[in-house]
């Protein structure tokens, strides 16, 4: 799927950068780390929740182009 | 930046093998960019036009080429993504933008043009904008603006962790999807462009000013590589347009999904 980079780096953004200013701020070297993997794991989750998990189930009972709605498209 | 090999004077292609002012200099410069992405465009509406005023039931050669691309962006995206019923006002935006940066990326190898117009950032962001804009904008006017923000909340996900899933959901369609889009289609244009001239210009140096048999052989197989990567470039330019409108059309649909 080419929509999930936007995710990954969403992820590396939104707990990384924060790591970074930490370790900044205190002279320290992990936090960075930490947050950059966290941020991955959170855009993980939220890919599970959107194209295969929750999200696809509610996709599929309403009509539309929606990705998931295609496969229920072809067999019927 | 082009620095000297030990052996001498090989200018090594690098950023500066992308700025071509063809008139004036500086800011305003008429660049080569400019001219292949203008002269696309020509070529575009001249083929289209004369392609659709004598449209046959059997098609020619010409019509048939034209509909196959056109028949890409339509059926195989648009319906796709969107769905037959919703397509209607998207359909012009998604085949535009496929024809023009597939004519624009084919510049890359393109005898005597040679050069793929999206290996410049700022064409490429221009087109982003576009889309960045649709894609809110149709979001908006199909669940105003507070349905549309609501709306990029996924079902599903536990209370606790809500906040800051939903901070990620706007950060990925604020931020970083125009940004990867954008990214997508350039890098891998400069990266592509990069590697032809390596080859093409390495060539050509091993070969006249290597000095001795080792280093114009290495000069022809540098030659034959970039004869492959051509090919491999002709595949690349394709496949980039293909997925710039396929997530045009995917942004297009979730921003009017009607779950969540």
């Amino acid at each position: 799927m080419w929509g999930v980079p936007s995710y990954f780096l969403a992820g590396v953004l939104l707990l990384g950068l924060p790591g970074w200013l930490v370790d900044r701020w205190l002279g320290t070297h992990g936090f960075v780390a930490v947050g950059v993997l966290a941020g991955m794991g959170l855009a993980m989750y939220v890919i599970w929740v959107r194209y295969v998990g929750p999200a696809t189930a509610a996709a599929a009972d309403t009509s539309g182009g929606a990705r998931p709605a295609r496969s229920d498209e072809e067999s019927a | 930046m082009p620095y000297a090999l030990a052996s001498g004077g090989f200018e090594a292609p690098g950023v500066s093998s992308f700025w071509h002012p063809l008139i004036g200099d500086g800011a305003f410069a008429i660049t080569r960019t400019m001219f292949v992405a203008v002269l696309s465009v020509i070529l575009i509406a001249l083929v289209m036009t004369a392609v659709s005023r004598r449209l046959q039931l059997v098609p020619g050669r010409t019509q048939f080429a034209v509909e196959g691309v056109y028949n890409i962006a339509r059926n195989q995206i648009g319906v796709d993504f969107i769905g037959e019923a919703r397509l209607r006002p998207f359909l012009p935006l998604l085949v535009s933008l496929f024809l023009y940066i597939l004519v624009n990326n084919l510049a890359g190898i393109i005898p005597f043009v040679q050069f793929p117009t999206m290996s410049r950032f700022g064409y490429a962001v221009g087109l982003t904008a576009i889309v960045f804009v649709v894609y809110h904008a149709v979001g908006i006017r199909k669940k105003g603006l507070g349905g549309y923000l609501a709306g990029m909340m996924p079902p599903g996900v536990p209370i606790l962790l809500a906040p800051i899933v939903y901070v990620l959901e706007l950060l990925t369609y604020f931020v970083t999807r125009p940004l990867t889009l954008s990214l997508r289609l350039f890098a891998n244009m400069f990266a592509g462009h990069t590697l032809l001239l390596v080859f093409a210009l390495g060539g050509e140096y091993l070969l006249l000013h290597g000095g001795n048999v080792v280093l114009q052989g290495a000069g022809i197989a540098s030659f034959l590589m970039f004869i492959l990567m051509t090919f491999f470039e002709l595949l690349v330019q394709f496949l980039q347009a293909y997925i710039f409108v396929l997530l045009t059309a995917y942004y297009i649909a979730d921003a009017m999904a009607e779950e969540h």
